[in-house]
């Protein structure tokens, strides 16, 4: 059967708009369930967090709290000393961030726009660094500050994130070089040519533009401060915020103390579960509120920053 | 010549500012990297005693601290065993999977920004305290990481690998494949929770494709599968080196791998700072090998643009 030049394209049309709507809902099935899975434990915790102790063994209360309760976030909020913690976590992390940008959008720009001698060796140095685990030199760390008498205070972060050796420091460097190399020539030159020195042109042409790049650092950098545990417990354990609170021994029963929790004085391991994941949401409700306020931002910029072998 | 002499050595005096800007980095990376990595060689050779006013002294003990760790210590070979064979499990599993979400993120669809952030959660979830305080009460109650979710998911998921795992073993696939391949499968929340990073990596590579060389592509007749192999997968290739290294650097270093953590208490619970350089040091060296290696075997078949 032959079919005319416009049944042709009315099929050929149909064909392909099968193909795409095919995909379109193979497509959605998996985002959706990708979502499920990273949403749905969350959720979980969230409402079991509102939860008295008789709910979270009625196999009958399905998400929705019968016995709507404050008291785990009371309870968790008083284990983490969540008001002293919390304050301990904020200035500590935005005073690293700040330092870590400071260091870091230095060294980023040196390696973009200088052709000093060594560059490519002292780039290779940054990504050793990126590359080299911490864990390697924790024990030289330790002991060297510990004979500087620094340890048990934030000076060793603080002097690391100062200087570049900051939590993954490497990547941001990478990331600001990266920022830095794709700006056009132009501008600096028009800059100079007008009678601008090094430092003005750094700070009044190169980093305005920088902005995006600046604040995906600068949260980057804020949450894994936030969320650090490995550096506080090595060169501060007994610092007062919310990573090293939780992971406080003797923290997972504190729950027992309370004359709610007296009916399940016993150990158990689904309300202390309750408990420590209440206080898990208690930790990283800033990050997420912070998140929810920038998401936009971040995620568009994280696309943008180019991170291009 | 004479006229470019001057010329020259003024541009050499611009670019040499550039050390500078380098000044703090230049300064943290001698003194808080340099330092304590040489100094960590040599703890490794070195026995440390502790002397009673504070303070350690050291005495030299050649590579005894090596045989230690190898021979001696009955746990770290089995440890470092199986941080290693999780490393074939869970960094091709992370890549597939981290590059399959780019692919399906960079497409327009309604609420991708909405997607995008959901995705992005696990960055912020997954590092540090999250993971541990998951882990622990997990540990605690006797349960792995998957099924302290919610038993209604885990209970789905579970049966329905199971069914799987049960057909493929009645076609007679051995059993150590069968879990490779349902491992994944069961293990999907700790799978999306270790690739947050490399979506993003991956999606910053896809989106530097020029639109330009699709549209040529298509105009060609070149169909979406094609293009997909032709253009999509040669042009991220250099970004699949970046992921690969960081994904064995996040699955060596992360604070919930048992090898490190044992490392870790070897330091400070056990005091024996000679002995935990060692293992770090025979540890990491597992980790530059594999680094090397998949970097030497990838870089092979890469593509770079111009």
């Amino acid at each position: 059967m032959m079919l005319s030049q416009q049944q042709r394209h009315i099929v050929y049309t149909a064909q392909r708009k099968s193909k795409e709507w095919g995909w379109a809902f193979v497509r959605t099935i998996f985002i959706l369930g990708f979502s499920f899975v990273i949403l749905y434990p969350l959720f979980n915790m969230l409402t079991r967090a509102f939860m008295e102790p008789q709910d979270l063994y009625d196999s009958s209360v399905l998400w929705l709290p019968r016995h709507f309760t404050l008291i785990n976030f009371e309870i968790a909020g008083n284990a983490l000393h969540y008001g002293q913690s919390f304050l301990n976590s904020l200035w500590t992390s935005t005073l690293a961030t700040l330092l870590q940008l400071f260091s870091c959008v230095t060294a980023g720009y040196a390696f973009a726009r200088y052709k000093f001698a060594f560059r490519n060796i002292l780039f290779v140095l940054v990504l050793v660094t990126l590359i080299v685990p911490p864990q390697l030199t924790m024990i030289a760390s330790y002991m060297y500050f510990s004979d500087m008498s620094l340890l048990n205070t934030q000076w060793p972060m603080m002097l690391m994130a100062a200087t570049g050796m900051g939590i993954r420091s490497g990547l941001f460097i990478y990331m600001f070089r990266q920022f830095f190399t794709s700006m056009p020539k132009e501008t600096e030159e028009a800059a100079m040519v007008d009678g601008a020195g090094h430092f003005r042109i750094f700070l009044q042409v190169m980093l305005p533009g920088a902005l995006t790049i600046l604040v995906t650092v600068a949260l980057f950098s804020f949450v894994w401060q936030w969320n650090d545990v490995f550096f506080v417990n090595l060169y501060d354990r007994s610092f007062q915020n919310l990573s090293n609170s939780i992971n406080f021994a003797g923290f997972a029963d504190y729950f027992m103390t309370y004359s709610e929790y007296a009916g399940f004085s016993q150990y158990d391991p689904v309300i202390q579960k309750n408990f420590s994941s209440t206080a898990a949401i208690m930790v990283v409700a800033p990050l997420v509120l912070l998140f929810v306020v920038m998401q936009r931002y971040f995620v568009e910029s994280v696309e943008r920053s180019g991170v291009v072998g | 010549m004479n006229n470019q002499k001057p010329k020259k050595s003024l541009v050499r005096r611009h670019d040499n500012f550039g050390f500078v800007f380098l000044i703090p980095w230049m300064i943290g990376f001698t003194v808080f990297f340099l330092y304590p990595f040489l100094r960590s060689v040599l703890l490794s050779v070195q026995k440390v005693e502790f002397l009673p006013g504070g303070g350690f002294s050291t005495t030299f003990v050649g590579i005894e601290n090596y045989i230690t760790a190898l021979t001696r210590d009955e746990k770290f070979l089995p440890l470092a065993a199986g941080s290693v064979l999780d490393l074939f499990i869970n960094v091709p599993v992370c890549l597939v999977f981290s590059f399959f979400v780019a692919v399906l993120l960079r497409q327009k669809f309604f609420g991708n920004a909405l997607v995008k952030a959901v995705f992005f959660l696990p960055v912020i979830l997954g590092t540090g305290v999250f993971l541990s305080v998951q882990t622990e009460t997990a540990a605690v109650s006797g349960m792995s990481l998957d099924s302290a979710m919610e038993e209604g998911v885990a209970s789905l998921e579970t049966l329905q690998s199971m069914n799987i795992l049960n057909l493929l073993q009645d076609i007679g696939i051995p059993a150590s494949i069968t879990e490779y391949i349902a491992g994944p499968v069961e293990q999907i929340y700790s799978v999306i929770s270790l690739s947050g990073v490399q979506i993003f990596i991956f999606l910053a590579g896809l989106n530097s494709i020029p639109p330009s060389v699709y549209e040529a592509a298509y105009i060609e007749g070149a169909s979406g599968w094609v293009a997909f192999w032709k253009i999509t997968f040669p042009m991220v290739s250099p970004i699949i080196i970046v992921n690969v290294v960081y994904s064995l650097i996040d699955n060596f270093t992360m604070s919930t791998n048992e090898t490190m953590g044992y490392i870790f208490d070897a330091a400070f619970s056990n005091f024996d700072y000679g002995l935990s350089n060692a293992m770090a040091w025979l540890y990491c060296l597992v980790l530059a090998i594999f680094v090397g290696l998949s970097v030497a075997l990838i870089s092979k078949k890469v593509v770079y643009q111009s």
